[in-house]
């Protein structure tokens, strides 16, 4: 289905890498004259489809060859789930697949929706902190597809959609950091209460609702209406660093104790011997190696070595890789043994 | 419109009922209205006394997309609005021409029903959005539409999807569509 031999953008290495896992951005847009997906009926839905996909794909456009059409009833539910993992859709897209669609970019840097709360998500996603130079991809995606589809848009609420949430830039624009050292110390809570005065939320690493696991956080701008991109990003970029320095404050303090040192060599010890392990298990122990490979206490392996690990062994990858079929006992033992020929 | 059943007045009440699966649709004048609630089929599938509890819902309401009595009393009950009282009386029914939504429906789900259900409700919508970004308008990227040139895009897209429909001769959709058009353009 997908490109397999081409390198995904999560198997490179971004800017500050040691505690940026990833940026994402959004932008939410719809088309005159049709309900929002919520009302719309199943041929409506495939009315955008099409339309969407003739702007962006059809005839002579520029990005013809970049991008794969691809219908979410047409997919396997393992493949869906696996789609979710590497964040192309939403957990909610995936539940309810009938009348949306997929755009993506073969290298899966670029995944729009179709027909999910929106006619339209267009998310750009890239490894490290880059909001600008996603910002960059998303505008060019958008202006282009503007030009035939003539988006919904008024002069004071700006681009219209369907939960006025999103009104204005109809921008959501996240960056996901790994901060094992402000989760331990306690500090994370505090600040997370603070965010919100500054025009940000803070999240588990599925968006809205979702728990983080292996102290992986979402932080995002919360306001789209009133506020320019530019200046959304550049808060947003702002408050990052300020959490990466406090975050490497924290590892640096966290890191003279010998057990901290210990609780990093026994994350790699046991992701190299064990026989059987839970997805649970491996996200506690990943981010404990990840902040030795990153504070470079693990010279051995590199951060890109273990993204691509990382996405190897996801619940559903590991099944779209080795039937679907298999039961979570099984999962767990085809991971240990993933895990030990890859470290 | 005039009232489906006296056809003299004006029909402000607009109510669809789906009783398993069986879809009827009425446009009628208050009193029709509160005659059906009274002493016709409306009154034998609901038991609206019980539901004078819910402030201004004791009068007919919008009954929009509901299926059972006891559906409607629940999804009342979930509202995002909390307060029953907040909803507009029976009557105040406007509608948007392009999705058919009217402000209870947008108030109960959350969510607008089209694109232009925004300039349609533009004085009640203004709150919300006020509540949730505070009080400003739009600055940063602009769609290369301006505002009137987007109402006409959107005629016209109404228009392509009304030849679709003919082609395809889903002559019920077309209707629909025309009456849209008409009333967009006003």
């Amino acid at each position: 289905m997908l490109d397999n031999d081409k390198k995904k953008w999560y198997q490179t290495e971004g800017k500050n890498a040691d505690t940026v896992i990833s940026t994402r951005l959004r932008f939410a847009r719809n088309l005159n004259g049709y309900p929002f997906p919520h009302l719309m009926s199943d041929a409506q839905k495939k009315e955008v489809n099409e339309k969407v996909r003739d702007a962006l794909i059809g005839g002579n456009s520029a990005l013809r060859d970049s991008f794969i059409y691809l219908e979410a009833d047409q997919l396997e539910p393992v493949q869906l789930a696996a789609m979710v993992e590497r964040h192309l859709v939403s957990p909610e897209f995936a539940s309810h697949p009938t009348g949306r669609a997929l755009l993506l970019m073969k290298d899966e840097s670029v995944s729009i929706m179709l027909n999910e709360e929106d006619h339209l998500r267009i998310q750009v996603m890239g490894s490290g902190l880059q909001l600008d130079e996603l910002y960059d991809t998303a505008d060019k995606i958008d202006t282009l597809l503007d030009e035939t589809l003539h988006f919904a848009f008024d002069e004071e609420l700006g681009y219209l959609t369907a939960c006025p949430t999103n009104l204005g830039t109809g921008m959501r624009a996240s960056v996901m950091l790994h901060l094992p050292a402000l989760e331990s110390s306690g500090t994370l809570r505090r600040i997370a209460a603070s965010l919100d005065k500054v025009g940000a939320t803070i999240r588990g690493s599925y968006g809205e609702g979702s728990q983080s696991s292996g102290a992986m956080y979402q932080i995002s701008n919360q306001v789209t209406l009133g506020v320019s991109e530019k200046d959304t990003l550049s808060n947003l970029t702002q408050i990052t660093n300020q959490l990466i320095a406090l975050e490497k404050k924290a590892r640096a303090k966290l890191l003279e104790t010998e057990a901290y040192q210990d609780t990093i060599w026994r994350a790699l010890g046991l992701m190299r011997s064990a026989r059987v392990m839970s997805s649970g298990e491996f996200a506690e122990l990943y981010s404990a190696l990840r902040m030795g490979v990153a504070e470079g206490v693990v010279p051995e392996l590199t951060l890109d070595r273990l993204s691509d690990v990382y996405a190897k062994v996801q619940p559903a990858n590991i099944m779209e890789q080795y039937g679907k079929d298999m039961t979570p006992q099984q999962r767990d033992k085809k991971r240990a043994e993933i895990l030990r020929n890859e470290l | 419109m005039l009232c489906e059943k006296c056809k003299k007045n004006e029909a402000t009440a607009y109510i669809k009922t789906n009783v398993n699966g069986d879809v009827h649709e009425y446009h009628l004048c208050p009193d029709c209205a509160a005659e059906m609630r009274n002493n016709g089929e409306f009154g034998k599938l609901f038991d609206w006394d019980s539901m004078s509890d819910f402030g201004s819902f004791g009068s007919l309401g919008s009954l929009f997309g509901m299926n059972n009595g006891f559906d409607l009393v629940s999804s009342l009950l979930s509202s995002p609005f909390g307060s029953f009282g907040a909803a507009p009386a029976i009557g105040s029914g406007k509608r948007c021409p392009v999705c058919g939504s009217d402000f209870n429906a947008i108030a109960k789900s959350g969510k607008a029903g089209c694109p232009n259900c925004y300039s349609e409700f533009r004085n009640r919508l203004a709150p919300t959005v006020k509540k949730i970004h505070g009080n400003t308008v739009h600055c940063g990227k602009h769609s290369k539409v301006t505002t009137e040139q987007s109402h006409e895009n959107e005629i016209a897209s109404l228009r392509n999807q009304l030849n679709e429909a003919i082609q395809s001769e889903n002559y019920e959709r077309a209707a629909e569509l025309r009456d849209q058009i008409k009333a967009m353009e006003g």
